[in-house]
């Protein structure tokens, strides 16, 4: 009767340990094709499709949990406004298919399936979008991203097996962003951003994972003070004030000329005068430039090296009747305009658009 | 010493009386309600933006709004930052104006067409004489707030 009994006790320790020794079993995801729109309107919802080859690279892959993620604005709030799911005509298993819905990751570390496991394959202690962001970074984007995660709501065998399959993301397209690059994440759960020891990148042969940035998806339909994240970044070289603005306030424009590429100095650090050369663009794609290094352009020295400049766009540019202002492009000048400061590191002026939050 | 204590206390009471008399005194002119009247030239000597100074960053001089009893109004320069000026509205710089009310008024109204450009009074107005006169508006941004501050002309 003892006997029966312990025997009983293995078996179920075995029930519970088996499946989680499967996590760690070797499988291969790669990402084959992206299917994404190269341009989407705000608000409505875009859908995106992408491929997966899995390989279990003749292992027992039962057990799995497939991993999805996907790198988006933080704007468009993904958590509450995607739905993703896989599919494929793999089924060898009925009880655990390779198809059905996929749930977002809420980032709870105390639910197995949130614990991420970073490169080393270990549980990290960090969410997965953390981790994602740390290890496979946020594209050509300047900022405001993140990588959200999905996992699949049931176990996937794939033992012993190689076969196709499809993710399918339905997301609603935010507003807050003129261009974005996504990018798209597959795995499973137990090896996570795990790639071989000894590899100092996550290059595509050592990894147990498939990422894959698409080209930027250009937005229509977005708010006047909508950014661009694959443009050039916010710079500290100048700035504008009040914080909150639209072009019918009245704003200051503030120069450093101590803030150029990487801390040096612009090179109009020290210079006598300072113009400001200004850009404006028009909703209807037009633009008005005023560049005269004349008094109007004047800038007046209001610290160390930091020029400031206060206009009333509308007055300043002579915005015609009708005619909304949508961004100010920006570049500062010497007295004769042979010394001209851009955006540090892009050869392009200083982009701002209307913020009013 | 009781008839003492009575006529004292009468005393003391009878002073109290007396002095409510004559503080209850009141100007004949503060009980009358008056159309509050701010027609005249009023010319802008100081502005500023969420509190911020905005003399000498911007210039404004000469500048002034002529405010007519027959309810037309007038801007001196379309240059100057002014609500009625905006952008994403149809743009006067004339037109007529009106009060929210005759006699307390909280904000001026500036209409033309069917614009109506409201502007808040940052100080109250007397109903007469009037040299001072402030208004409170937003341009652009509501977060951001302008006061401009003119003086009769």
């Amino acid at each position: 009767m003892k006997r029966k009994h312990n025997l009983l006790k293995k078996l179920a320790a075995l029930a519970v340990v088996l499946p989680i020794l499967f996590f760690f079993v070797t499988a291969c995801f790669d990402i084959t094709g992206v299917s994404q729109p190269s341009s989407a309107e705000a608000g409505e919802t875009m859908t995106v499709t992408v491929d997966v080859a899995f390989d279990s690279e003749n292992n027992d892959a039962n057990f799995k949990i497939l991993l999805f993620g996907m790198l988006v604005p933080k704007s468009w709030d993904a958590g509450n406004n995607a739905t993703v799911r896989y599919d494929s005509d793999f089924n060898l298993n009925p009880d655990q298919p390779a198809s059905g819905p996929m749930v977002f990751d809420e980032g709870d570390l105390s639910f197995y399936k949130s614990q991420s496991r970073g490169a080393d394959g270990e549980v990290s202690g960090n969410t997965w979008s953390q981790d994602m962001e740390e290890i496979l970074g946020i594209g050509e984007n300047y900022g405001e991203m993140e990588w959200v995660a999905f996992y699949s709501e049931n176990f996937i065998d794939g033992s012993q097996s190689a076969f196709e399959g499809t993710v399918t993301i339905e997301i609603q397209v935010g507003d807050q962003h003129s261009g974005t690059q996504l990018g798209y994440f597959i795995g499973h759960i137990g090896d996570g951003l795990k790639f071989e020891e000894g590899g100092s990148t996550p290059n595509a042969a050592s990894r147990f994972y498939d990422v894959e940035f698409t080209d930027c998806l250009n937005v229509t339909g977005t708010v006047a003070t909508a950014t661009n994240l694959c443009g050039a970044p916010p710079t500290f070289t100048a700035s504008i004030f009040p914080d909150n603005y639209l072009f019918d306030d009245t704003i200051s424009i503030r120069f450093d000329a101590k803030e150029g590429l990487e801390g040096a100095n612009t090179d109009l650090f020290n210079a006598g005068e300072v113009f400001a050369c200004a850009t404006a663009v028009l909703s209807d794609g037009s633009t008005i430039v005023k560049c005269d290094r004349d008094q109007a352009s004047r800038m007046t020295l209001v610290g160390d090296n930091i020029w400031e400049l206060t206009i009333w766009p509308p007055s300043y540019f002579e915005v015609p009747e009708g005619s909304l202002m949508t961004e100010l492009q920006l570049n500062f000048q010497n007295t004769d305009g042979t010394i001209v400061v851009q955006n540090p590191g892009f050869e392009e002026d200083m982009i701002f658009g209307q913020v009013c939050n | 010493m009781k008839k003492i204590i009575i006529a004292a206390s009468l005393l003391f009471g009878g002073m109290f009386l007396v002095g409510c008399e004559e503080d209850l005194t009141v100007r004949q002119d503060a009980l009358n309600a008056f159309a509050v009247d701010i027609n005249g030239s009023w010319e802008l000597f100081s502005m500023s933006r969420n509190g911020e100074d905005l003399s000498g960053k911007l210039s404004f001089t000469d500048y002034s709004i002529t405010i007519n009893e027959d309810g037309t109004f007038s801007l001196s320069s379309s240059s100057v930052p002014f609500p009625t000026l905006k952008t994403t509205n149809n743009r006067f710089s004339n037109g007529t104006w009106r009060f929210d009310s005759d006699f307390q008024p909280t904000e001026i109204q500036f209409l033309n067409g069917s614009s109506i450009v409201p502007v808040k009074l940052d100080q109250p107005l007397f109903g007469t004489n009037n040299t001072n006169l402030s208004i409170e508006f937003s341009m652009g941004c509501g977060a951001n707030t302008y006061l401009y501050q003119f003086k009769k002309n």
